[in-house]
């Protein structure tokens, strides 16, 4: 197929997807649902936090979608939760049902054919990736920030795709304020093996959103492996340091508390690490959510607030964080950061450094 | 490199002499040496317990810097009572090291540095030598009130058989440290902490993250306690059957040993098969770093 044909075919399938998704019957059900009683205004001091530990669904209809994106908001608003955090993917993979065929080719174990199937090359993922990213960002944003502004709260609503001019593909996370605004887009700026080879593209910026509720950041999944994008958000004022995961593991604690569960004991700030769980698209993802703070701000010491009640199921939490303890946590740690210290060896020790202790090792 | 025994410390801190603290390591040093150790990472705030004594304290040794500096600030002159009680302990240490042919580590070591006073991390070699010293950096602020000086540069120490990245106190805080000590090709991250066996959670709390983050092994000593966690052999996640990442941990309140073997061809397969360190966005830090650190504090 000529790249010009092929271009025809993937447009052609995207306009095509455009019109099965119908994005208004999606906003029409956003709009038509009673909204749940007021959340307490922000004060400042304490912020609840309602976490969705989601189940991994494929959806052939956005309206199934925004019902089920729907349900777990309205509890958790019910339940007082300010603010409202999914986890990664839930704005991607659960809408490529909307593909034709998609769902037949996965139970039969081939995925990459339905790339395949819209363009032959070396990466077939990613051009089914590029295909549906129009699709699925616009039901994404018409459910979220349709639920942020009918319930009122905030929505941190896991991730979706984003693609350039150039065609570069990335996970986005996107949170909503209660009037419905896009506040915070932050792009996922380490990439899991898996997605390196299917081609798509790190971010390149930590941005966080100063909200009357809290300061919030929300680096993407394997960000939090690294403590460097954390120490990026932290130091531009992130107390509320958000997690959206999706784990194609089951739930293991040491595996799990690798990511921001380790990442607040070094930049004190309360961590929320909402999980995908359940199998999708023959990928079963697992894990526990929970909430976390330095150890000495949790009960037993252990620097966990609240958690899922278990893990690899789905469930949904809320939790109160008290931003006034935190404070001068924070406080003490930023006072005595060593910059002087730190120039002298970062960011040029990163520069071409394969760790040495691999090499050392073969002495 | 085959596998390598090392073991970690849980010492009982106390106000007592420079006697009585290297006769204490004494009796860790024959048990790690009689399994075949090569390397014993010792608890924190050794050097500092003479000197408690000297100034006549009762209290305070499991948490020893803030007692010292609140009778370190009613002495008359606050610079004598360590005198040289640092450079006659690491002479003792350098005998035992040299005694039981294993390498020592100890933390909380007070010496002359340049600027005044610093704590120093040291690590002595089987032979007895000085193999390398690393100043405390980020000094808390009982620390601060004793008149310490930080230090202004980090490295690993060699030991031949490996690169030994110290974190002496609250340089374990910060993981800019252990990423500098790792990116100069450190492969044993040790701390000499003073920490009691206060639960999983507060171990994987401290030397752990940096061990997950960085992909090394790390030794971390501690005190005495009720728990199981107050020294531990530390490794990824992966090499362990339970996914702890804990390859042998000690506690209770009797001083002991936790004894491990690092096995360096399985964790070069771990590297291997998940190696984060190729994940890295440098690019991204680049972008920040350093400038984002000053930019916080105006």
């Amino acid at each position: 197929m000529s790249g010009d044909a092929r271009r025809w075919l993937v447009d052609a399938v995207g306009r095509a997807l455009a019109v099965r998704a119908r994005v208004r019957q999606v906003r029409r059900f956003v709009a038509d649902q009673p909204p749940a009683p007021s959340p307490a205004p922000p004060d400042g001091s304490r912020v609840r936090v309602g976490v969705v530990q989601l189940e991994a669904q494929l959806h052939d209809s956005a309206l199934s979608y925004a019902e089920q994106m729907h349900a777990a908001v309205t509890t958790l608003a019910r339940d007082g939760a300010q603010l409202v955090v999914f986890p990664e993917d839930t704005g991607s993979y659960p809408l490529f049902g909307l593909l034709p065929g998609l769902a037949r080719l996965v139970g039969r174990g081939k995925p990459d054919e339905a790339g395949a199937a819209v363009e032959s090359g070396e990466a077939p993922v990613l051009a089914l990736m590029r295909v549906m990213t129009p699709t699925v960002r616009r039901v994404y944003q018409a459910v979220f920030a349709g639920l942020a502004k009918r319930m009122g709260i905030h929505i941190l609503a896991g991730s979706t795709l984003a693609m350039d001019r150039e065609g570069r593909v990335y996970k986005e996370a996107h949170l909503y304020d209660p009037s419905g605004q896009l506040i915070l887009a932050q792009r996922k700026t380490h990439l899991f093996p898996t997605e390196v080879a299917w081609g798509m593209t790190p971010g390149d910026e930590i941005a966080v959103a100063h909200t009357p509720l809290a300061c919030i950041a929300a680096p993407v999944c394997m960000d939090h492996t690294f403590w460097e994008p954390v120490r990026i958000a932290w130091l531009q004022g992130a107390e509320i340091i958000i997690d959206p995961a999706a784990d194609p593991n089951r739930f293991s604690w040491g595996l799990q508390a690798r990511g921001v569960w380790s990442r607040v004991q070094e930049c004190p700030a309360y961590g929320v690490h909402a999980m995908m769980v359940g199998t999708l698209l023959g990928v079963t993802f697992g894990g526990r959510s929970g909430v976390y703070a330095p150890l000495v701000l949790t009960p037993r010491g252990d620097g966990v607030v609240a958690e899922a009640s278990v893990a690899d199921v789905p469930d949904l939490f809320c939790v109160d964080l008290d931003l006034d303890a935190l404070r001068p946590l924070r406080q003490e740690r930023l006072a005595r950061l060593r910059p002087d210290l730190y120039g002298r060896y970062l960011p040029s020790l990163y520069d071409g450094a394969s760790p040495r202790a691999l090499q050392e090792s073969e002495r | 490199m085959d596998a390598s025994r090392v073991a970690v410390a849980l010492m009982r801190p106390s106000w007592c002499t420079t006697a009585d603290v290297l006769e204490q390591v004494g009796l860790l040093a024959h048990r790690a040496a009689d399994v075949g150790a090569r390397l014993l990472v010792l608890s924190g705030g050794l050097g500092w317990w003479p000197v408690g004594y000297t100034l006549g304290l009762s209290e305070g040794a499991a948490d020893p810097y803030p007692a010292l500096a609140r009778a370190a600030s009613d002495a008359a002159s606050p610079g004598e009572p360590w005198g040289d009680v640092g450079s006659r302990l690491l002479s003792g240490l350098v005998e035992i090291a040299a005694q039981r042919r294993l390498g020592l580590v100890a933390g909380g070591i007070p010496l002359p540095a340049e600027g005044g006073l610093g704590d120093a991390c040291v690590v002595l070699s089987p032979q007895g030598a000085l193999a390398g010293l690393q100043w405390q950096t980020h000094l808390s602020v009982a620390q601060s009130r004793l008149g310490l000086v930080a230090g202004d540069a980090i490295a690993p120490v060699d030991l031949g058989w490996c690169q030994v990245g110290c974190l002496p106190q609250d340089d374990l805080l910060f993981p800019e440290v252990a990423r500098i000590l790792c990116l100069q090709g450190a492969q044993v991250l040790v701390h000499p902490g003073t920490a009691t066996a206060d639960g999983r959670g507060a171990l994987m709390g401290r030397l752990w993250r940096d061990v997950q983050g960085n992909q090394v092994y790390g030794l971390e000593a501690g005190y005495v306690g009720e728990g199981n966690d107050g020294a531990a052999v530390l490794g990824p996640c992966e090499l362990t059957a339970d996914g702890s990442g804990v390859l042998a941990c000690v506690g209770g309140p009797e001083p002991a040993i936790a004894v491990a073997d690092l096995p360096w061809e399985r964790w070069r397969q771990v590297v291997a098969d998940y190696p984060i360190h190729a994940y890295r966005n440098s690019a991204l830090y680049q972008r920040y770093f350093p400038a984002l650190y000053e930019d916080s504090r105006r």
